[in-house]
Order: structure tokens, then C-alpha cells, then sequence
């Protein structure tokens, strides 16, 4: 029997919660046939049930509207193999934290220590770029710049996403010590980009190229592999047709293979693999 | 029985043993709240001495910028994290960095979200310590192991001091361990007859005093690198004649130190184009020079001891001296 330790990153709205309602659904349920049945659970249930009847009625899971549960905790298993996946912070602040003010809880920090594996979350919806003011149209800068209000000083939530999540990757492997890791990059409502980009690395490359060049340029430190996936299966403004779904099988989960499947656990079985 | 009066000051006592055990609990409180964190690395620029472990245990090229003030040295590192924001950049892949605090400080000021109504870069002020940017880069093509740049962005006025005195250049002793010496020329004032004659002075008194101080030496790569060449460009259009003194500028240039250092070359730059175009994209020119800061070296026997034990105390006093200011 082996054990894995896996570990869950990701900026705030990045899509954390809502893939957590979806993973408790599809282990509760078993509408559909996962790779990992669930072993334990370390937290509330209430909290789970409270995020799972939200995701069932095709609602937004507004993180205010529900008691302030931030870390989640359960064993999920594989025959003889259990793997402890770990939602240290479903806000996603304390990543934030870590790149604007340079600390980790030493609980993360344990935690992180020692993880076989992550899955890092993002949502394309949240992605911050940077635009340079030499390449904005001049006519826009004119018509923007009227008022001699002086300069936005630098603050660092203004910095590119990409930039925050190889430094967050950087930590990971600072505290890891740059021990190799397996590593589930998550582009979640993968609903919104499903006719636009036919693998999630094909986005990821295009729309987050230093993230992208840093785990390629690094294969003796990440394993990665690339999903794409739509826990909620849709847009909420077309919720009617998704509550007429056998909830599991709204869930989209894609590959770089492009194979596509109902199975949420996908990321984690993948990082329990030899 | 106790007075009233005693009965008031024993509550008062009272009150003010609660007030005391309250803020010693919020105390307490306070630093289990600060013991629960740790520090992790701070992304700033790094001091020299914080360089030492990097130096220590990878192959690193240190690539010196220097340049009057305003020359572009700054414009010339934030424009090359700008460009492999948007994509592996003339065959590398980027594989990270120790220093993207530092990275991001200067980028900002070119950005829409810092509100400026045109680009700006932030003066590298006076004696600032923290100048060495770090990159991390790997050849996309190959399986060779990654490569550290060391990037470092002095202020103007550093240089400016040293181009007066030889015992004022002989305190950057740092650059001879440079790979790379690049020296920033102003292509806005070359372009300008007004300022055109001073900026080729100051460019070639700071090389003269640097080769004479014996800081730039036989083995030293030299590359004489002329900025802003968008503006160059568009004042040529208008005045050929300032080619002919570029053209003068770099024969001078060859004639005086061709044979006193290792190599000698020129480029054209435009790191951040007022107005980007076809014609003149963002980082014109980097692609002809970055290659060789990553490939080319200066191999001496003695490099990594020089550069982690003997030199460490000659760049400490060249700090205290020179870059705290007198």
C-alpha cells in the first residue's frame, strides 16, 4: 500500500471551490465511474453538503453566502493506494500572501513539505496581463491621461498572474528543496475555452508563456500535465439546461490527449501513478 | 471594613491588573501570530554578497550595464522580462528567477496599470546596492543544463564618478569580473547635435579611465551598445549626418581599445520604442546581443574562488565607499 500527499494551489477565484462541491458530488454519488472512491474525510460534512447543494442547483458558490471553511482535508483511495489531498486554504489568500508579502504559514509549509504532488488551479477569466503603455493606441492614452494625477506606485497584486504562480511554483520548490514533484496544472471553466483551444497546454502556452516556458525549462523539478476542466459543465446563465443534466456528467475534464471524461478525480489518480 | 476609598482604588487596582494581563495576552497573541510565518526569499534585486550562492554552485555570466544616467540600462533589463512575458525569446526558454520582485519594480512604471500617461523607468539612484538581477534561462533546442545571468544595473552616477579618476574607477573592481562590459550610449543625444559632442566624451573618458585603472583589461568583452536607436532612426531620416558621427564614434572607439580588449562590438538598441512598429518591435537589437551573454564567458582558473572568497572584501569596501556615497 503506498500513501501520496497532494497538496492544492491556486490564486483566489481561481476555481478551487467549485471543483471541490464537483469532487464531493462524484465520490458521494457515484453517478459516475471515478478512479478514486472516497476513504475519509477530515472536515465539516456540513460544509461539504452546504458547497454540493449549491454546485447540484447550478448556483454560484459565493464564499460569503457560507460559513468560513478555508482548509479541507480527505483520503481518497485507489485499491491499496490512499492519497491525502489537501485544501489548505480554498480562499486562496494565503497564496497571494506568499508573493506580496513574502511569508508561508509554517502549516503550509509542513504541508508543502514532503507533497508528492499539487494541483494548481487557474481560471482563465481571472488571468491579470500586462499591457504596455508604448503599445496602447496613442489616441486612448490622450484621451485617458487628461488629469496630472501622479503615478500608481507599484504595488504587487498588480503584477501579472504568470508571474505570481512561477514565483508561487518557486516556493513550492524552495521549501521542497527542488525535490521532483508531480505536478496537475488545472484550467478550470474550461467550458469557456473548449471551442476556442483544443488542449489546456495550448492555452496555458498562449495566454500564460513565462508560466508555461518555467515548467518546461524545469522537467527535472515538475512532472506536469496539463487539464482543462469545467466542473460546473457550463455558464450559470444556462443553468435550466444544466440542472436537467445528471449532475456528474456535467462535469467536463479534457487532457492534453484530448481525451475527454465525467472523471473529477483524474488530476489526483494521475499524480498516484508510478 | 474597607473604606469607600479603598474599596475604589482596590477596583481600580483591579482594573489596571486586567489591562495588564489583557495587552501581555495580545502580546503574546501578536508574536505566536508572527511565529506561525515564515520568510520565504524576498525577490528583490540582490547585493553582491547575496549572489554568492548562485555563484557558488552554478555556472553564472555576470553581465555589467553601465552608462551615463538615462542611457537605458534599466529600459534595457525590464524590456527583456517583458519579452519573455510574451514567449521563449531568441531560443530560450525562461526557467526562472531569483529576482522577479526586482524584475517587476522596473516594469511597472511602463505599464498601463502604473497610470502613467506615458512610459517611464525609475532612475537606479545613487549608491543603491541591490543592482544584480538574476535570469535563468535554458536552450530550448538542447539538453544542456540551464544558465544564470547576473544582470547588473548600477546607477549612472556611479559611472559618472568613475569616468573622473583613476582611483575612483580602480573602487568598481567588480567589473573585471564581469563576462560581459556593456556600455550604454544615450542614442537620443548622439542623435542631438546640441548634446551630441558631451555624451561621446563621457562615453569614451568612462572607457579611457576604466582602461587605464586596469580595469578593463585584455581579456574583457566589451560591447558599445547605442540606445534608443527609434529615435536614432527617425532623426537620420531627417539629418544623415549623424551616421557619419556614430560611424566616427565606434572607429574611435576601435582605434583606442581594439587591441587593449579581448572584443569589441556594436549594436543598436531600442529596448522600449516610444511607439513599437514592424519596423522597430519591442527589444530591437536584443536579439543580436542576448546569445552571447548567455554563451560567451570569461574562463579564468581562479573565477569561482575569485568571484565567492578574495573579491568579496575588495567589493565590500568599493560598497562602502562608493555606492553608500561619500
Amino acid at each position: 500500500m503506498s500513501k501520496h500527499k497532494q497538496f492544492i494551489m491556486g490564486l483566489p477565484g481561481a476555481g478551487k471551490t467549485t471543483f471541490l462541491a464537483a469532487l464531493w458530488h462524484v465520490l458521494e454519488s457515484n453517478e459516475v465511474d471515478a478512479k478514486l472512491k472516497l476513504h475519509k474525510v477530515h472536515t465539516d460534512h456540513a460544509y461539504l453538503e452546504s458547497i454540493r447543494n449549491l454546485w447540484l442547483d447550478a448556483k454560484e458558490i459565493d464564499r460569503t453566502a457560507i460559513s468560513d471553511e478555508k482548509y479541507v482535508s480527505m483520503l481518497l483511495k485507489n485499491g491499496d493506494d490512499i492519497a491525502e489531498i489537501i485544501f489548505p486554504d480554498l480562499s486562496g489568500e494565503s497564496f497571494r500572501q506568499q508573493w506580496a508579502e513574502r511569508e508561508i504559514a509554517n502549516i503550509h509549509a509542513e504541508m508543502l513539505e514532503g507533497a508528492d504532488g499539487c494541483l494548481l488551479f487557474i481560471h482563465p477569466d481571472k488571468v491579470v496581463d500586462e499591457t504596455l503603455i508604448s503599445e496602447v493606441n496613442e489616441i486612448v492614452l490622450r484621451e485617458e491621461a487628461t488629469s496630472q494625477e501622479p503615478e500608481d506606485p507599484w504595488d504587487p497584486i498588480k503584477s501579472p498572474t504568470q508571474v505570481q504562480l512561477v514565483e508561487l511554483l518557486q516556493f513550492s520548490a524552495y521549501i521542497n528543496k527542488r525535490r521532483p514533484i508531480k505536478l496537475s496544472i488545472i484550467v478550470s471553466a474550461w467550458d469557456l475555452l473548449i471551442s476556442k483551444y483544443q488542449t489546456p497546454s495550448q492555452w496555458t502556452k498562449k495566454h500564460l508563456s513565462l508560466f508555461w516556458q518555467y515548467l518546461t525549462a524545469n522537467p527535472e523539478i515538475y512532472e506536469t500535465k496539463y487539464l482543462g476542466i469545467s466542473a460546473q459543465g457550463g455558464g450559470l446563465d444556462n443553468a435550466d439546461d444544466l440542472r436537467k443534466m445528471t449532475p456528474s456528467e456535467r462535469i467536463i475534464v479534457i487532457d492534453d490527449d484530448k481525451k475527454q471524461s465525467h472523471d473529477i478525480t483524474l488530476p489526483i489518480s494521475w499524480i498516484m501513478e508510478q | 471594613m474597607a473604606s469607600d476609598n479603598e474599596q475604589l482604588n482596590n477596583v481600580q487596582d483591579d482594573a489596571e491588573a486586567v489591562e495588564d494581563i489583557v495587552n501581555e495576552d495580545e502580546k503574546q497573541e501578536s508574536s505566536i501570530a508572527k511565529s506561525e510565518f515564515c520568510d520565504l526569499p524576498h525577490g528583490e534585486a540582490m547585493k553582491f554578497s547575496e549572489t554568492y550562492r548562485i555563484t557558488a554552485s552554478k555556472r553564472v555570466n555576470l553581465i555589467l550595464l553601465a552608462g551615463e544616467v538615462g542611457s537605458g540600462k534599466t529600459t534595457l533589463l525590464s524590456s527583456l522580462f517583458h519579452l519573455y512575458q510574451r514567449g521563449p525569446y531568441v531560443g530560450y526558454l525562461f526557467a526562472g528567477s531569483d529576482t522577479l520582485i526586482g524584475f517587476e519594480r522596473r516594469c511597472h512604471p511602463a505599464r498601463t496599470s502604473s497610470e502613467n500617461a506615458a512610459p517611464e523607468t525609475h532612475r537606479t539612484l545613487r549608491g543603491n546596492t541591490k543592482s544584480f538581477l538574476h535570469l535563468r534561462l535554458r536552450d530550448k533546442n538542447t539538453k544542456y543544463c540551464s544558465r544564470e545571468l547576473l544582470i547588473a544595473d548600477l546607477s549612472g552616477e556611479d559611472f559618472a564618478e568613475a569616468s573622473h579618476s583613476v582611483d575612483d574607477a580602480k573602487r568598481l573592481v567588480f567589473i573585471q569580473r564581469a563576462d560581459h562590459f556593456v556600455l550604454l550610449i544615450d542614442g537620443d543625444k548622439i542623435a542631438d547635435s546640441t548634446s551630441q559632442r558631451s555624451a561621446r566624451n563621457k562615453a569614451m573618458m568612462l572607457l579611457r579611465t576604466l582602461s587605464d585603472s586596469g580595469i578593463l583589461t585584455g581579456d574583457s568583452n566589451v560591447d558599445i551598445v547605442l540606445s534608443k536607436w527609434d529615435i536614432v532612426h527617425s532623426r537620420l531620416q531627417e539629418d544623415p549626418s549623424h551616421q557619419m558621427f556614430i560611424d566616427e564614434l565606434n572607429s574611435d572607439i576601435d582605434k583606442k581599445y581594439g587591441k587593449r580588449f579581448a572584443r569589441i562590438r556594436y549594436f543598436n538598441i531600442a529596448a522600449r520604442p516610444s511607439v513599437t512598429s514592424s519596423d522597430i518591435p519591442l527589444g530591437y537589437g536584443l536579439e543580436q546581443v542576448l546569445p552571447s551573454w548567455v554563451e560567451d564567458n570569461k574562463r579564468t582558473e581562479h573565477r569561482e574562488y575569485a568571484l565567492n572568497r578574495q573579491n568579496a572584501s575588495e567589493f565590500n569596501c568599493f560598497a562602502e565607499r562608493v555606492l553608500r556615497g561619500k
